[in-house]
């Protein structure tokens, strides 16, 4: 067995020095792209990055809208950006991102009646979409992404939602005296697209926005019948950038 | 709504209206009255008379006072003054550049925005056996015996060291000999304008040990007799100003009579891209540039970036003039993995020289650790160069960088990864290169060069196991290099994707040969 194991021994060794006249290093400086090629990276013509997005739907005197608890009233977002560089202080963007809404109501809102004495409800709306924007760069920047202000539009399509409504009864011998949750999902009166437009201005990593949805989040239908309002429209938040 | 508006606005004038830096350059130095035998210390006067450099150059003129009082009414502050470029940096907001813009004597204003990176990396603090040997890989990689067996030690050399902070350099055994001398002729610490260097990152003080450490009679660094200037010009917290204060240290250590600065710091991404490390395009380049052109030795280490995107050398390292520092495993002098490569962007030869990219160092605290990175192959060459300007005093500083290439141990041979080799003590006590007899020939086979080896050197993981080869073209551009461990008589190198004549060097054990295919 241990002659075995020497043959063995002895047949790996002479194997690794029959392979061993080897490159230990071997670089080829015609593939260095970077010194002429500038085409990928943060000045480069194209640039892809990740970025999270945090923002808040605020009251707005331009239109009626239902009344929300502010700050719970929020929007999250992450997607990927992309960036083609035009001119040195223009570029075209787009794009591809996840959002959640999230609408909590003050007042009760559907199921209003007098026999209920509390009533919370919560409009979460979860869609996937696209922007394609202007970034217009100011000042001088070298390879950093600096100072910058984007103009934009927006577009998504809501893949889900849910109504949450929590009640409790006003009468003890009614059948919702008991605190009750319900939930309805997809439900018929938000409306499948959504549109609307950003500005955006930043340093580096950071940016702020201001989005303003254009479209109604309730159906036309559901809108002239039931609610005569719809939810806020104008957020404002923060976006981090990975680059 | 009110609210909305308000945090707009306050978001708004962030953006708008936000502190920067800039660098104001003026038009001229009219009026400037100056004395360089006021303003300079005598052994800066000396290496100027050495080095053919006009004691009247106008670069050195003082900028003219008028023109920093009228710019600091207008800015928030004035940072540093460049004589050399004849300029300050400032902080300023966009209104007040505005209307600094508008004056006559103002010639230029750029924006400052930098990121600064010390070339080492992160190291264990173990000291032990394995450590006595790394220091004997460094040196002897050198032939440092050749200059300690005849008392060189830099005795005279005045050498300036900008680095992230000291501390430990004014207390520990390390430097005890440096002290007692008075050899630590002045101390600056640019960003808290300060003469205090003893704080901060130990970045310095580790760089330090590798040019002049030295405990009992063994010696970390081969210029234990040299002077220092010492210079904090990196800082941690602001990304800024680096390379502003690497140019006020340079005209400081100018001023004060250095005859080479050790400079362990490189300024790469995100700031630069690779395509603008052409020893041009930065400022700290075109800063390292006018120390060469003022005749100061200016050695820099490549940086440390082979296993990321950047892989290249960053500034000041790629200035012509500068003598860059690759790292090399102190074990079998290879390139070790991390240090950067050339060429240059515009394709000239870097690094010039390489050494241990593992070096044993002095901390803060007076212990021993092993540290890994460019930042301290380059003190090592510091101060190799140091004793080899003690032995040839009247070299300048081009003669000097010059004689230190050629006695690297792979002269005449170079490549992206190592350039010349290893500096050899050796030569600077016999300059006559003794190459082997005929190691190899080399014949082309159809798309491929057959390499036939005369004589295998059976010490087998031998450094002399290794052929180094690079094939160029015809405009000195190397296209191609790389290092092969032979173990057999015969190996083929493939070379069929050349249509044009193209020029095949290769070094093995002590030999070169370098043939047009």
């Amino acid at each position: 067995m241990k002659i075995k194991i020497f043959i063995l021994f002895i047949i790996l060794i002479t194997g690794f020095n029959l392979f061993s006249q080897r490159h230990i290093i071997n670089e080829n400086v015609d593939d260095y792209k970077f010194f002429t090629n500038q085409k990928y990276g943060i000045k480069g013509t194209h640039f892809f990055w990740y970025y999270i997005g945090l923002g808040f739907y605020t009251p707005n005197p331009f239109d009626n809208h239902i009344n929300t608890t502010y700050g719970l009233t929020n929007n999250f977002s992450f997607g990927l950006k992309y960036k083609l560089q035009i001119f040195k202080w223009l570029s075209f963007g787009a794009d591809l991102n996840y959002n959640f809404d999230n609408f909590k109501m003050k007042s009760p809102f559907l199921y209003h009646s007098f026999y209920y004495e509390e009533n919370h409800e919560k409009l979460i709306v979860n869609n996937t979409g696209s922007e394609v924007f202007l970034r217009f760069f100011i000042g001088k920047n070298n390879n950093i992404m600096g100072k910058f202000f984007d103009l934009g539009v927006t577009g998504s399509y809501v893949f889900s939602n849910k109504h949450i409504i929590k009640i409790k009864g006003t009468e003890p011998n009614y059948f919702f005296s008991e605190s009750q949750k319900i939930i309805n999902k997809n439900v018929s009166y938000i409306s499948d697209f959504q549109y609307g437009g950003v500005f955006r201005f930043g340093y580096n990593n950071l940016s702020f926005y201001v989005k303003y949805r254009l479209s109604d989040l309730f159906t036309k239908h559901f809108i002239q019948t039931i609610s005569t309002y719809d939810l806020p429209k104008l957020s404002v938040g923060v976006e981090v950038n990975v680059y | 709504m009110k609210r909305l508006i308000f945090l707009i606005f306050v978001c708004l004038s962030f953006i708008a209206n936000s502190q920067n830096k800039y660098w104001i350059f003026f038009t001229d130095k009219q009026g400037s009255v100056f004395n360089p035998y006021e303003y300079f210390d005598s052994k800066a006067i000396e290496r100027r008379i050495k080095n053919d450099v006009s004691l009247y150059d106008s670069t050195d003129f003082p900028v003219n006072e008028s023109y920093i009082s009228i710019v600091a009414c207008i800015v928030d502050s004035i940072n540093i003054v460049t004589r050399w470029f004849n300029g300050v940096s400032v902080y300023a907001d966009d209104e007040q550049i505005e209307i600094v813009r508008n004056f006559d004597f103002v010639k230029e204003i750029v924006p400052i925005v930098s990121y600064a990176n010390t070339t080492s990396v992160e190291y264990d603090s173990i000291f032990s056996y394995t450590q006595n040997n790394l220091l004997r890989n460094e040196m002897t990689a050198f032939e440092a015996n050749y200059f300690s067996d005849n008392n060189i030690d830099g005795k005279g050399v005045r050498i300036a060291i900008f680095d992230a902070g000291f501390p430990g350099a004014d207390t520990i055994e390390a430097f005890e000999h440096i002290r007692n001398e008075n050899r630590i002729i002045k101390t600056y610490d640019f960003h808290k304008k300060s003469e205090n260097v003893y704080r901060f990152s130990s970045h310095g003080t580790n760089v330090f040990s590798c040019i002049a450490g030295k405990i009992g009679e063994t010696k970390l660094g081969m210029a234990t007799g040299a002077e220092f200037l010492l210079a904090r010009t990196e800082i941690t917290r602001e990304i800024f100003v680096e390379e502003e204060y690497w140019l006020a240290a340079a005209e400081w250590a100018d001023k004060n009579g250095a005859d080479i600065i050790n400079s362990s710091l490189g300024y790469t991404i995100p700031r630069y891209n690779q395509s603008e490390m052409d020893g041009e395009y930065t400022l700290v380049s075109r800063a390292a540039q006018m120390a060469c052109d003022k005749g100061i030795l200016v050695v820099n280490a490549i940086g440390n970036d082979n296993d990321n995107l950047w892989r290249v050398v960053g500034a000041p390292a790629d200035v012509e003039d500068v003598l860059t520092v690759g790292g090399v495993d102190p074990i079998n002098n290879l390139q070790i993995n991390f240090s950067s490569v050339g060429p240059t962007a515009d394709y000239r030869m870097k690094p010039n020289v390489c050494a241990a990219g593992e070096a044993l160092v002095a901390s803060p605290n007076g212990n021993f650790t092993n540290a890994f990175g460019t930042s301290f192959s380059t003190p090592l060459v510091t101060g190799f160069a140091a004793c080899a300007l003690q032995i040839n005093p009247s070299l300048n500083n081009m003669q000097l960088k010059s004689e230190i290439e050629k006695s690297a141990h792979l002269y005449p041979y170079f490549d992206y990864a190592h350039g010349y080799g290893l500096p050899q003590a050796s030569y600077f006590f016999d300059t006559t290169k003794i190459y082997n007899e005929p190691k190899f020939e080399i014949k082309r086979i159809s798309d491929s060069l057959e390499i036939s080896i005369n004589d295998i050197n059976d010490t087998i993981y031998s450094s002399n196991n290794y052929f180094y080869y690079h094939i160029r073209y015809q405009d000195g551009r190397i296209s191609r290099y790389g290092v092969i461990e032979v173990f057999y008589e015969k190996f083929y190198i493939d070379i069929s994707n050349y249509d044009e004549t193209i020029i095949f060097m290769a070094w093995y054990n002590n030999y070169i040969l370098e043939q047009k295919f």
